[in-house]
């Protein structure tokens, strides 16, 4: 771990403060922000603003230490022993010490959504202020990988709320910005944290961490829903970052000197869940059939306008278990040979059942174009559209589907082990067990060392091809963009308000 | 009248009553519950069950039911599931949102919708009637999301006269009020002065030919007296019956428009409680939907009899 003294002069740093307020346009409303209680997007966008975690993820995926100073583990494994930042501040002025953490941990382990992370801890203690110790019945290779996981991030807050319930926190973190007020439906305000003091051992941002200064007095998270009016709220200045920038505006405003558009890249996996219950998919050949009729292309350029990324693997490129077995198998674009594996399964016409929404154009769109794809090679097909909350629910029926449009999105970027895990035991979205996809899970999470898991990685990856566990389309990009005045801002999983300046008018 | 107006609050209890029975059990047919929609997106099963059991959503539908009604009688509207705070009080805050944006709109349709009907009438079947025709076919045809979105590019983009979106509350700055929701109120108000407009010319036409109208012609009184002072009592009573349409329809809040300029009204506020299953919320924020419609149907009533002296409510 490297320590880097960063020196930003104090004229610099008066230069960039600036007192108005950094207005962020998001597009879908966060149903709570309790950052245990939650996976989603439009939570995490804002609780890891507020909130910060002892151990998180950098710019290349890699775990990096936040509120821990440094960690020691036991030469058996069975020890970590975390030594805390002195000197940090929760926002209520509180000094974080090592039973704030310990109460943390408490409250995840009893109802944080992902507690299973921290089943194999046996016990936890705070032997003083400032030193944190976690012990397991087991040595688990990828446990520090787990606890800096950011689908369910695990942000330390003060101990008095250890009691609480899922969405009744009080909303005190330790980051650089602190909540001051939530308008359902129009805004979620947060303002600096004067408190804070940024993490020097960084030079900048890194990923979820890093050293984050806040130039701004406050900054608002607008709830804009429409993309039409997202945009026009760009271009008139009255916001100066938003997220989904649709592609046709994206095109349109390649010209505008007052507009910067960044890649958004690798905002999910573009797929669907197979089901291997109910007939005609409970029958592999004709689930390879489907595999070999699909055009991933076709299906990935409309569905996203042209941001998307064709390639096989459950990880995305730069991911360090970046692997590719399996290919052979993705995208494989036959519908001859589709048409007559369909043929040898003895295919009758029975009905495939696609389910997919109207949340979400994206999966609504691709949709469509395997439905088309697949009744070229003889597939008889219906498509049925729900909007979320219904589709949801009738995922967990077996006999109502037999594909269901997904986007799997920080699982895949937090690592292998959350990729696909919905295909294990007891999960299983397919509704058959399969026994050697649940080894290889198992083998994979236990792996000694980084080799072993990645190679475990890759036969997990191709078994899930080669019984067609998941119908993988494509990678999803999405696109930002902010005020060219806005300086500093680069797309991460979230949309980073710290180490953001403004330089010249925004208007 | 005062008794008419009891008796009207009276016959309002069961109906209301009723509303709130058939709106639980149509909720209750459809599929979906709020704690898939609180996890998110990639929510294991396992997630979502510890969601259920930690907001109480296992109870069966009938102790739900008993519940609310006991919460009910106390005067407690229940507890958001998504927004995890009372229904009354989120019902609260977007009361004022929305019933300034609704007054808004009405302003500008009586404004601009009464006199543009009333125009026309009295200059029937010349250039200005047609003109006041089409400007209302034009109203009541256009889709209010696409003009939304035409307004905010034009005002919002390329004049930069207005903003392109958002809710300033009066208190923070009454100047920002105003401006924020003159573009949403037009965009609402376009289809209701259409209907107006074209209300108030068929009506006024009518009038125009009858014989007390003559008559007072013939008195030698002015055109502006004949008009104001005579006819347009008379057109009050289907105007005022179809400004209480409207306002009822405005009231109970306008999901697109709201969507579209981001307003935190009572329409976004219901419609996202059933796309995320907020049975609470739903059921709290329709029965006040119902019981403003109920109270404004009465006061509409109410109205008739202060215009119109031959509506008698009292029977003897």
């Amino acid at each position: 771990m490297s320590l880097c003294i960063a020196f930003i002069p104090q004229h610099v740093q008066a230069q960039k403060h600036s007192a108005t307020t950094l207005v962020f346009g998001q597009e879908a409303p966060p149903a709570t922000l309790d950052p245990y209680f939650s996976t989603a997007i439009a939570t995490r966008n804002i609780s890891l603003h507020i909130f910060e975690q002892l151990v998180t993820r950098g710019e290349n995926n890699a775990v990096i230490p936040e509120l821990a100073e440094s960690w020691r583990i036991s030469p058996d494994g069975l020890t970590y022993t975390f030594k805390l930042r002195t000197g940090v501040k929760f926002h209520n002025g509180k000094e974080l010490t090592s039973a704030d953490v310990k109460a943390s941990f408490e409250r995840y382990k009893r109802m944080g959504l992902a507690r299973a992370t921290l089943l194999p801890i046996a016990s936890m203690a705070a032997p003083d202020p400032s030193t944190f110790v976690i012990s397991v019945s087991k040595p688990q290779p990828i446990f520090l990988e787990e606890l800096s996981s950011f689908t369910v991030p695990i942000a330390i807050i003060p101990s008095e709320q250890v009691d609480r319930e899922g969405g009744k926190l009080d909303l005190i973190g330790t980051g650089p910005l602190q909540f001051v007020e939530w308008v359902p439906d129009s805004h979620i305000r947060l303002k600096r944290f004067n408190g804070y003091k940024p993490d020097m051992r960084y030079k900048g941002n890194d990923g979820f961490g890093g050293q984050k200064n806040i130039w701004f007095d406050m900054v608002d998270f607008k709830l804009v829903k429409e993309p039409g009016a997202r945009v026009a709220g760009l271009e008139s200045g009255q916001l100066q970052i938003i997220e989904d920038l649709p592609a046709e505006s994206a095109k349109r405003l390649v010209g505008n000197k007052n507009i910067t558009i960044f890649d958004q890249k690798n905002q999910w996996l573009h797929g669907a869940w197979v089901n291997h219950h109910r007939g005609p998919t409970n029958d592999l050949r004709i689930r390879r059939a489907i595999q070999l009729a699909l055009d991933m292309e076709e299906i990935m350029e409309i569905s996203t306008d042209g941001t998307y990324t064709l390639q096989p693997g459950l990880q995305y490129p730069g991911n360090p278990y970046y692997v590719t077995d399996g290919k052979e198998l993705y995208n494989a674009k036959d519908p001859k040979k589709a048409a007559a594996l369909l043929k040898e399964a003895g295919y009758k016409g029975e009905e495939l059942v696609i389910i997919t929404n109207s949340s979400y154009q994206t999966m609504y769109k691709a949709a469509q174009v395997v439905s088309e794809q697949l009744k070229a090679v003889g597939f008889k097909v219906r498509v049925d559209v729900f909007d979320w909350a219904t589709a949801l629910n009738r995922r967990r029926d077996k006999e109502a589907w037999n594909l269901w449009f997904t986007g799997q999105g920080s699982g895949p970027a937090a690592g292998p082990f959350s990729a696909l895990k919905d295909v294990v035991s007891p999960q299983k979205n397919q509704f058959i067990a399969d026994p050697e996809i649940d080894k290889l899970f198992t083998e994979m999470v236990s792996g000694a060392t980084f080799e072993a898991r990645k190679a475990t990685f890759g036969k997990f990856q191709a078994h899930v091809y080669d019984q067609v566990l998941f119908l993988k389309f494509g990678d999803l990009h999405r696109k930002q963009a902010a005020r060219s005045s806005i300086k500093g801002f680069a797309p991460y999983r979230i949309p980073r308000m710290w180490n953001v300046w403004v330089d010249g008018p925004t208007r | 009248m005062i008794q008419f107006i009891l008796r009207r609050l009276l016959i309002a209890l069961p109906v209301l009553l009723l509303v709130s029975l058939i709106s639980a059990s149509i909720m209750q047919l459809v599929p979906g519950d709020p704690a898939a929609v609180i996890a998110g997106q990639n929510a294991s099963d396992v997630e979502i069950a510890l969601i259920r059991e930690q907001l109480g959503l296992n109870q069966s539908f009938p102790a739900k039911l008993a519940a609310w009604y006991g919460d009910l009688a106390r005067g407690d509207l229940g507890h958001s599931i998504l927004l995890n705070r009372p229904v009354t009080q989120a019902i609260a805050e977007r009361v004022p949102v929305t019933l300034a944006l609704a007054g808004f709109a009405l302003l500008l349709t009586v404004a601009i919708g009464l006199p543009c009907g009333i125009i026309a009438a009295v200059r029937a079947n010349t250039w200005i009637d047609q003109a006041v025709l089409t400007f209302a076919l034009i109203g009541v045809s256009v889709p209010n999301f696409w003009l939304s979105l035409m307004l905010i590019v034009l005002f919002g983009v390329m004049l930069d006269w207005l903003p392109a979106g958002g809710y300033i509350p009066f208190a923070d700055d009454p100047v920002g009020w105003v401006r924020c929701l003159i573009l949403p109120a037009f965009s609402l108000a376009l289809l209701q002065i259409g209907l107006l407009a074209r209300i108030t010319r068929a009506t006024m036409l009518e009038i125009l030919q009858q014989d007390y109208i003559r008559t007072a012609r013939a008195k030698g009184l002015s055109s502006f007296s004949v008009i104001a002072k005579h006819a347009l009592k008379n057109v009050m009573v289907p105007v005022v019956t179809v400004i209480g349409i409207s306002f009822g329809l405005l009231l109970s809040g306008s999901v697109v428009i709201e969507t579209v300029y981001s307003i935190p009204g009572m329409g976004r506020l219901l419609a996202n409680a059933i796309f995320g299953r907020d049975y609470p919320m739903i059921q709290g924020g329709l029965l006040v939907t119902a019981a403003v419609l109920v109270l404004l149907n009465l006061a509409v009533d109410v109205l008739y009899a202060v215009i119109d002296p031959r509506i008698k409510y009292d029977q003897r």
